[in-house]
């Protein structure tokens, strides 16, 4: 302690006093600097300072007391009078006494000592006062010793006394100075709590404290700085040594928010950073810190805060925003997204560098794998969860209870350790997941934090599995559901045929007698008949979509047709145009399953415009799909195909219905309307062909529906068949030929019969494949051609026409094939029918088959049995 | 000559039902859905309706209750060839509407004729 500061102080405690010592010696020494944050971050070596401040005021009280003495012992000398007016202005205690008798006690013992003014001095002033054991020798400072004092009204007084030996009315006396402690006391006791408080408060949150200077670098830091940052070891000695600690990753951002709190950006700083012990483990902590002191140009000098061990709170908060990414990412992900978006997850949960994350099914198998770069941004040299290697290892993962920290020992290369974890739904094992390739290894704690993450998927996974379970329940109900609706649209169709058929035909009875009315009354039971057919094809080729192989074909002849067939159909209002390139090379598909795709996209154009009316375009072209194109899928790039479009100048679709246009009942048609099996079907068929469908809404208004399907080299000629019954030019005249015709079904028979004859064949009947065969082998000369039904008792119609090949290589067999057989010839029995016709069949078709069959024989012969192929009448159903 | 309206959005059958009323004598006239039908019904007055139940724009169930009201005398009957339920359930609502007679279909000419008939005369 300085005297000048000494001084300052007394001058403060004792103005007169001040006076008396003004002109002491001057200050030798400079005084060490208080740190300005003390007061909340006092450091425990300095925590004595208040005591000291205690200690200099009493040895100044004394001092000044001494001081006081000499002036007593001047005014003493000036006269008893003044003496007395001397003791009681003292600005302290002074109670003067000869041998425990009071003489006199000035206005401020008599407050301290809760004496009232005038009152008798004897009894009231403690013994313990006037009772000093051993008063100061002359001209040095008394003890100061603390004395409590009982008061008369019960209370209690800590003063200082000092007694020193002195004269009152020129006898001897003693006088005692007392000043009341009780507020420095007070103080000393509450700074000593607060001290106390923070020395525990500091020690429960085991917060550190450091000061650097910013100068040398020198680091002073409290125990508790060792415990956070280097437990166990020595704490660093420089600032340089302490951010080493820090993680590479986080020392950017740490050096950043220090930088812009010195230069006054903000009024404290504070970082979270991880920080690398000694011992490899990684641990966070928090860094609070300000600008102790700056330098007269207020550069920062001295800095100086606390650090805090935050790594428990930091897995928490991990654990909590993982528990909502992983909710998040299971309620919004599915399959593989599931488990990709999950690995990114694990990867950012477990603070990468990892240079990979898996995760396995239950059977070890690899399910997912997600490379990452390092730290150092350096690509891995090899996924360490390589298929081949991992579930070796995973494997005693899965058997163990916890999460296991694998490390592959005599490995050529050397590996990070890997770090895995069962993951599963109560008993249920569903797979694991494993980190690795972490440079620093993996500790007990990411060990807690993966085996967390496993926890917390385990209701989640449970829930999911749940939910899947219930979503496939809703889906078998939405298609029982949408099946009822399939066949209330069928009955309601199929209801309304059949009253057709049967109110026409009915009246076609009645119209016996009037030619013109029966033609239209049969008219309409022919027209519901096709509906019916139309509608049982429909619902067919929607279950049996299509062949697998078909030979290579020509698209556009039949394209060709198509389109003459449809524009017969349509009203007025609606054109029908086509665009068909000659050349647009082959495709492998069945044409009747090319043909119904065809058909039903043109329907779809149709129903678009029947209130408006337009142009339907019908277009084929070679094309080659663009690398770009993400209307297809990645392996169609490149790809040449033909494309088949259909173009209406309809109103569109709307936005609402473009997500479930291939559904399989999705119609916007009313019940009755359409069964909605229009586009699904076009799905099925093309999917089953190779292709694809696109269907879009142009900019310029519209429908555009497009078929694709890989072209194939064409491998010699189409199969004749390809082409749709085309109508011969105007004919006239009985066709000509031998017939045997094979059914079960008497009423076809007939039917085959009657219309047959008409056209001018022969025909005679079989019930099934083997009287047949009889009839063949007894008269192989009586027949010119076998038309044959497919399934019948004894043997199919395939058989037949091979043992009619067997029998007569040259007799052609025709399939006369119901709805769900294969139509192609080639196709239903390997080259095995010359023709083949699709039931219900109506004289035409029959007849024209039947007549193309006999004309255009693979001999290429002319007309056979005798007779000229003539020409076919265009209406032999009439 | 007793007038008659076919409401139903089959062109066959509407075809058929014109065709075989009008050569029993009948004066026939025809409407594709519930609203026409109603719509029609409101233009000029009929004796007897039949109409369908299932058809776009406005149901017969829905037609059945626009034509009965303030005409109690009106003769009605539906038919129904069924769709997500079976006929006789909306046949049966045609009936607790209000509609006279009832036919499935398919029905024979013969049971229409004589339910126009019995009902008519």
């Amino acid at each position: 302690m300085s005297r000048r500061r000494a001084s300052r102080l007394l001058a403060a405690l004792f103005p007169l006093a001040a006076t008396l010592t003004a002109g002491g010696a001057r200050a030798d020494t400079p005084s060490p600097p208080l740190p300005e944050w003390l007061p909340t971050h006092g450091a425990p070596h300095w925590l004595d300072l208040g005591e000291i401040a205690l200690g200099i005021a009493l040895v100044l009280v004394v001092a000044g007391m001494l001081r006081y003495r000499g002036a007593l012992r001047r005014a003493r000398a000036a006269g008893e009078a003044r003496f007395r007016i001397l003791v009681q202005a003292a600005p302290y205690g002074v109670v003067v006494h000869r041998q425990g008798q009071v003489l006199f006690v000035n206005d401020s013992a008599r407050r301290t000592l809760r004496l009232p003014n005038g009152s008798p001095l004897t009894a009231r002033v403690p013994e313990a006062l006037l009772r000093p054991e051993s008063p100061a020798p002359p001209g040095l400072p008394a003890d100061g010793g603390l004395v409590h004092l009982a008061l008369a009204d019960g209370a209690g007084v800590d003063v200082r006394a000092i007694t020193i030996d002195s004269e009152f009315d020129r006898r001897p006396a003693r006088l005692t100075f007392i000043r009341d402690m009780s507020t420095e006391l007070a103080a000393q006791r509450a700074l000593a709590e607060s001290r106390d408080r923070l020395e525990m408060a500091l020690e429960a949150v085991r917060d550190g404290i450091w000061e650097v200077d910013l100068e040398t670098g020198r680091l002073t830091v409290s125990p508790a700085f060792g415990w956070v940052m280097t437990p166990g070891g020595v704490p660093p000695a420089d600032l340089a040594g302490w951010r080493a600690l820090v993680h590479p990753a986080d020392r950017a951002r740490l050096e950043a928010v220090i930088a812009d709190h010195q230069r006054n950006v903000t009024p404290a700083y504070e970082c979270e950073m991880r920080i690398r012990r000694a011992d490899g483990s990684e641990a966070w902590v928090l860094e609070h810190g300000r600008v102790a002191t700056r330098d007269d140009l207020g550069r920062p000098r001295r800095l100086a805060g606390t650090v805090r061990d935050i790594t428990a709170r930091k897995r928490a908060e991990q654990r909590l925003e993982m528990r909502g990414r992983l909710a998040a990412v299971f309620l919004t992900a599915r399959g593989d997204d599931l488990r990709s978006s999950l690995g990114t997850l694990l990867q950012e949960i477990l603070e990468a560098p990892c240079s990979c994350v898996g995760m396995f099914d239950a059977t070890g198998r690899l399910r997912l794998a997600c490379n990452d770069f390092t730290a150092d941004g350096a690509a891995p040299e090899h996924s360490l969860l390589s298929p081949d290697a991992v579930p070796e290892a995973l494997r005693r993962v899965l058997e163990s209870a916890g999460p296991l920290i694998l490390t592959e020992t005599g490995a050529e290369t050397p590996r990070a350790p890997l770090l895995g974890v069962r993951l599963g739904s109560g008993e249920r094992v569903l797979g694991l997941v494993a980190v690795g390739g972490r440079a620093a290894g993996y500790q007990h704690a990411d060990a807690e934090t993966l085996a967390g993450i496993a926890a917390d998927l385990e209701p989640l996974i449970q829930s999911l599995l749940e939910a899947e379970a219930k979503d496939a329940l809703l889906a078998q109900a939405q298609k029982m559901e949408a099946l009822g609706v399939l066949a209330g649209g069928i009955a309601h169709d199929f209801n309304n045929i059949l009253q057709a058929i049967l109110g026409f035909s009915a009246l076609a009875r009645q119209d016996a007698g009037d030619p013109e009315r029966l033609t239209a009354d049969l008219d309409r039971v022919q027209r519901a008949t096709v509906r019916g057919r139309d509608l049982v094809q429909r619902i067919l080729q929607f279950s049996r979509p299509s062949e697998p192989e078909a030979p290579p074909l020509d698209p556009v002849p039949l394209t060709e047709g198509l389109v003459r067939e449809l524009r017969a159909g349509l009203s007025g209002r609606i054109r029908l145009v086509s665009r068909l390139e000659a050349d647009c090379g082959r495709v492998r598909a069945a044409p009747q399953v090319l043909r119904q795709a065809l058909v039903n996209l043109t329907t779809n154009a149709v129903q678009a415009m029947e209130a408006t009316g337009g142009t339907i375009t019908v277009a084929a072209r070679p094309w080659t799909v663009p690398t770009d194109d993400h209307r297809f899928p990645p392996d169609w790039c490149g790809r040449e195909v033909v494309e088949f479009s259909v173009a209406d100048t309809g109103p569109g679709i709307p936005e609402e219905h473009r997500a479930r246009l291939f559904d399989p009942f999705f119609t916007t048609r009313e019940v009755g309307q359409g069964s909605g099996l229009g586009l699904s079907v076009v799905h099925g068929l093309v999917s089953g062909l190779g292709g694809h469908v696109t269907i879009e809404c142009p900019a310029a208004g519209g429908t555009l529906a497009a078929i694709y399907l890989p072209r194939v080299r064409a491998s010699g000629h189409a199969a004749t068949s390809d082409q749709p019954p085309a109508f011969p030019a105007a004919t006239e005249g009985a066709l000509r030929g031998r017939i045997l015709f094979v059914d079960d079904d008497p009423e076809i028979r007939d039917l085959a019969v009657v219309l047959l004859s008409r056209a001018g064949f022969d025909v005679e009947t079989a019930p099934d494949g083997l009287v047949a065969c009889k009839r063949i082998t007894d008269r192989p000369d009586d027949f010119d051609i076998v038309v044959t039904d497919q399934y019948m008792p004894g043997l199919t119609g395939r058989e037949l026409a091979l043992r009619v090949a067997a029998l007569r290589p040259a007799l052609p067999v025709i399939l006369v094939s119901g709805l769900d057989e294969p139509a192609d010839p080639s196709v239903a029995g390997g080259l095995v029918f010359r023709e083949v016709v699709t039931k219900p069949f109506f004289g035409q078709s029959l007849c024209l088959a039947v007549h193309r069959a006999l004309t255009t024989g693979p001999g290429g012969s002319g007309g056979p049995g005798g007779g000229q192929a003539g020409r076919v009448p265009l209406d032999t159903d009439g | 000559m007793p007038r008659i309206l076919i409401i139903e959005d089959d062109e066959e059958i509407r075809d058929l039902l014109e065709s075989l009323l009008t050569r029993e004598g009948y004066t026939v006239a025809t409407a594709a859905n519930g609203k026409q039908g109603v719509a029609a019904f409101l233009a000029q007055p009929f004796d007897l309706v039949i109409t369908d139940i299932i058809m776009p724009e406005k149901d017969g169930i829905e037609a059945i209750m626009d034509l009965r009201r303030g005409r109690p005398d009106l003769k009605l009957i539906a038919i129904s060839g069924g769709g997500r339920a079976e006929p006789e359930n909306y046949l049966h609502s045609a009936q607790l509407l209000g509609a006279n007679r009832t036919l499935r279909k398919p029905f024979t000419n013969e049971a229409i004729l004589a339910a126009v008939k019995e009902l008519i005369s």
